[in-house]
């Protein structure tokens, strides 16, 4: 209980003594046990209340600052005024130290995000807009292009060679391009975020990927070429749109990328 | 969501041997598990966590209950309303920009409820858990932003993603589990808060790095370079809030006097993984680390940690709040307890391995110059991540079979348990 009392104490800034008496008047009022009002407090979460308090709660809630004078001046008197009164006056010293504003608190949680979301968001994405302009743009959506987004090829492939280590083999660092609104976003999703399979910035510059017929078998039936690999099949799509898949695929390449 | 990401798992090791189609494809095994996992999962919760815990934090029933309760079906539903339009651009999720647009105003809306419920509350203080469900829905909101931003240049995936990876995943699922936990430590296994102070440190410390944090991932590629410092600063910096919370947290749970069940383990359960989360970005934000891990899926294993930590807590409080609600002792299962953290402990190990082996592969592939030609970097990777996919299925398939005998241990004791005790929520104005 002692342990119990001087955590409580500590956590509200508010004396042991007054934090006892303060519990012994909430647990005759709430009919449970001085502990366990402690323990409630120490959670920050008041004891269930058997009365009825609903009007009289809300409108101390909503005086609040001004409850905080009283209080205070409440408690300079205590030892002038009878018990029964100092116990009610010092329970209010422990609410009114233990009052919080949820709307500071809300604003609070908005404005940092909002400041998050200028610094996270806006500006790094109006600074790759400015340094885009002026380098071309992505200007055609090809039927390879929607075919590479729907398949699901982003999931695993990036076409994204990044100043680092592990991407000095693959070729020339991918620069930023604008993408034209018409594109619907499948330009840029293409470009995709992990890299499972390698990166094809650059196959269509590379043998034997930039060989159409090696990548079409590739592409139908990868076994046949590396065994133990396992790139899915796509041996259910048509001629026609294996041939534009293909097309779209040899197009990525060191000219495609400057 | 542990079937799909069963699913998942196993269609990364044997896409060739599974029959695919244009309806089934990676795109839409992608699609399904980003659905459950980044939007059903985490609002379901948020929600569930809204609706049980705002009358037990506050003292008053919730404001606006039945509109809340249709705003949040409705918000349910409008991720998987996508397909009915097909004309319009979609975002990396797959979320058209007006059904992003809408459920931006239904979560705003549903926030708008909590934060009244929270603010005409009866208590004098809102518990600790409050502040963390409330930045819950109100980071969950702001990821609904970014979801409505068109990509005008090739750099916006990356950046919109980290914010959308920041908000919705970090600080959306993260600060859930948070609310969860904190409530669990002290109502749960009634424990003694140890120190608001740290609680309150560990609430604006996340908040102020969280969004930063995402940026580590793509590392190098088209980000200004003054964001990527920031990022990596903001990710080491995360030691602070951490350590606040652990100190804190262990603190208090070691302050519980109730006997040690199973609210108890999943509790620690959830502490652990949210720390085990914590710990990867920071370890992904070493400069010698950052290259080998951006765009690898040491990412998901992060994610995964922080969604595995609030099913963990979630699990908690049904263990806890069945009872209380059901007046049914909930069974001691603690053969789905052991099964869910051999699971997920594998999940997360393997995928943060093969994150890690698989860039410190591509590394050694580049500077051999064999890189893509002939695919002999993939295969060199691939031979030496493989056993770490099969581990992460088969860590996936220990969850799915844990929530099974879980469900089913729910079950039997809401119709078979024996009886004890319901809780009565005396002192909740409005329900009297």
């Amino acid at each position: 209980m002692s342990e119990l009392l001087k955590k409580v104490a500590k956590l509200l800034g508010v004396p042991e003594n007054l934090i006892q008496r303060s519990a012994e008047a909430r647990a005759d009022a709430s009919g449970k046990s001085p502990e366990e009002v402690l323990q409630s407090w120490s959670g920050g979460e008041a004891v269930e209340s058997v009365e009825e308090e609903s009007v009289e709660e809300e409108s101390v809630e909503e005086e609040s600052v001004e409850e905080e004078s009283v209080e205070e001046e409440s408690v300079e008197e205590e030892s002038v005024e009878e018990e029964s009164v100092e116990e009610e006056s010092v329970e209010e010293v422990v609410i009114a130290a233990e009052k919080e504003n949820t709307k500071v608190l809300a604003v609070g949680i908005v404005a940092f995000i909002l400041f998050s979301g200028i610094f996270t968001l806006t500006l790094p994405l109006s600074q790759v807009l400015e340094r885009a302009e002026g380098r071309g743009s992505i200007s055609t959506i090809s039927d390879g292009t929607i075919i590479y987004n729907q398949e699901g090829c982003q999931n695993c492939h990036s076409q994204n060679v990044r100043q680092v280590i592990p991407d000095a083999g693959i070729g020339q660092v991918t620069s930023i391009k604008l993408i034209p609104d018409y594109t619907k976003n499948t330009n840029a999703i293409n470009i995709g975020l992990r890299r499972v399979g390698p990166d094809l910035s650059t196959i269509g510059d590379r043998e034997p990927t930039n060989n159409e017929k090696w990548l079409k078998r590739y592409l139908t039936n990868p076994s046949s070429i590396r065994p133990n690999i396992p790139h899915p099949k796509y041996n259910y799509l048509t001629d026609g749109e294996l041939d534009s898949l293909i097309e779209y695929l040899t197009g990525l390449g060191e000219v495609s990328n400057e | 969501m542990t079937l799909l990401l069963f699913f998942t798992e196993i269609y990364n090791i044997f896409p060739r041997s599974l029959p695919a189609g244009k309806f089934f494809n990676s795109n839409i095994v992608n699609t399904f598990e980003v659905m459950n996992r980044d939007f059903l999962l985490i609002y379901t919760s948020v929600f569930f966590l809204s609706f049980y815990l705002v009358p037990r934090l506050t003292g008053k029933t919730f404001i606006g209950l039945k509109p809340a309760t249709a705003i949040a079906g409705l918000t349910l539903g409008i991720p998987w309303l996508s397909p009915f339009f097909p004309f319009e651009s979609k975002n990396s999720f797959g979320i058209p920009s007006s059904l992003s647009v809408v459920l931006m105003l239904t979560l705003i809306l549903f926030t708008l409820f909590v934060a009244i419920s929270f603010i005409r509350r009866a208590e004098e203080s809102l518990f600790i858990s409050g502040y963390f469900l409330l930045a819950s829905l109100i980071s969950l909101t702001a990821a609904t932003y970014s979801m409505q931003i068109d990509f005008k240049t090739t750099a916006d995936l990356t950046i919109v993603n980290s914010f959308f990876t920041s908000s919705q995943i970090y600080i959306g699922s993260g600060f859930a589990s948070l609310c969860i936990i904190f409530f669990l430590a002290t109502k749960g296994i009634d424990g003694t808060l140890d120190n608001k102070s740290l609680a309150s440190i560990t609430l604006w410390g996340y908040l102020f790095l969280f969004p930063w944090v995402g940026f580590q991932f793509y590392y190098g590629s088209f980000l200004p370079n003054w964001l990527e410092n920031i990022s990596i600063y903001m990710s080491l910096g995360l030691i602070i809030p951490l350590l606040a919370f652990l100190s804190n947290i262990i603190k208090t749970i070691q302050s519980s006097r109730e006997e040690r069940g199973l609210t108890y383990k999943y509790l620690n359960y959830s502490v652990f993984l949210f720390t085990v989360g914590s710990l990867l970005i920071i370890v992904g934000g070493i400069p010698s680390i950052i290259p080998l891990v951006s765009f690898t899926i040491w990412s998901k294993a992060i994610t995964l940690s922080f969604i595995f930590s609030l099913a963990s807590g979630l699990l908690g409080i049904y263990s806890y709040s069945i009872p209380k609600l059901m007046g049914r002792e909930f069974r001691n299962d603690t053969v789905s307890h052991n099964l869910y953290i051999i699971g997920s402990a594998l999940v997360v190990i393997s995928l943060a391995t093969n994150g890690i082996i698989s860039g410190y592969i591509w590394t050694a592939g580049s500077n051999a110059g064999t890189f893509t030609t002939f695919g002999e970097g993939y295969q060199i990777v691939w031979q030496a991540t493989s056993q770490f996919y099969y581990l992460s299925a088969f860590g996936s398939a220990l969850l799915f079979v844990s929530l099974g005998i879980f469900l089913v241990n729910t079950f039997r004791s809401v119709t078979s348990g024996a009886i004890v005790a319901q809780e009565v929520l005396k002192g909740v104005q409005g329900n009297e």
